[in-house]
């Protein structure tokens, strides 16, 4: 299992409730987009968000400091040309 | 040549600064976020180099700065430094403020001027 954090509107919030580790980049997408739709990331709740709000969106997976799964979705920042 | 990134805050600082080992892209850096997201309350552009000499924002560009609004939830000015000028996605950014030349400088595009 993992913590999910995801940042959106000028917050950065992890989920309450911790996420199987093994979920897919879009799945965590989607699973974002359902938690904000609804209220389940703590601070905020936004209802009108669309399905691909998060498709230029990054999954970070990495091991925490103390040895815990944490998985952050952030916008991805390449540029080019 | 090699593309950077400048991180400008309210005042006209340099906040920030990361560069690329390429002339054509600076790759996705979770480095580049955290300090996007540490200094977003001074942060008010964000800068970047094209020595191909393409004064435009590109395909990659252009998504990235829309995540980045999502992200922030406020739109940040989005500016593209070339050897031969500057394009900001701000209405009054088109004058060139000091750190163009900086960039310029940083990214080995000086005395590459075309004809």
């Amino acid at each position: 299992m993992a913590i999910l954090n995801v940042t959106y509107r000028g917050l950065s919030a992890d989920l309450p409730s911790e996420v199987e580790e093994f979920l897919s980049d879009d799945d965590i997408r989607a699973l974002a987009v359902e938690v904000v739709r609804s209220g389940g990331l703590p601070g905020l709740h936004a209802a009108d968000i669309g399905e691909g709000t998060f498709r230029h969106f990054v999954v970070d997976r990495f091991t925490a400091a103390g040895g815990g799964q944490r998985i952050y979705l952030r916008p991805k920042v390449p540029f080019g040309r | 040549m090699i593309e950077v990134c400048f991180l400008i805050g309210d005042d006209g600082a340099v906040l920030w600064a990361d560069r690329s080992t390429s002339a054509s892209e600076l790759p996705d850096s979770r480095a580049r976020w955290e300090a996007i997201w540490r200094l977003r309350d001074r942060l008010t552009v964000v800068a970047h180099t094209h020595p191909s000499g393409a004064l435009e924002f590109s395909a990659v560009d252009r998504t990235t700065m829309a995540a980045l609004d999502a992200a922030l939830g406020r739109p940040l000015a989005y500016v593209v430094v070339t050897a031969e000028g500057m394009r900001s996605t701000h209405p009054a950014g088109e004058t060139e403020p000091w750190w163009a030349a900086l960039m310029r400088a940083a990214s080995g595009m000086e005395g590459h001027w075309r004809s």
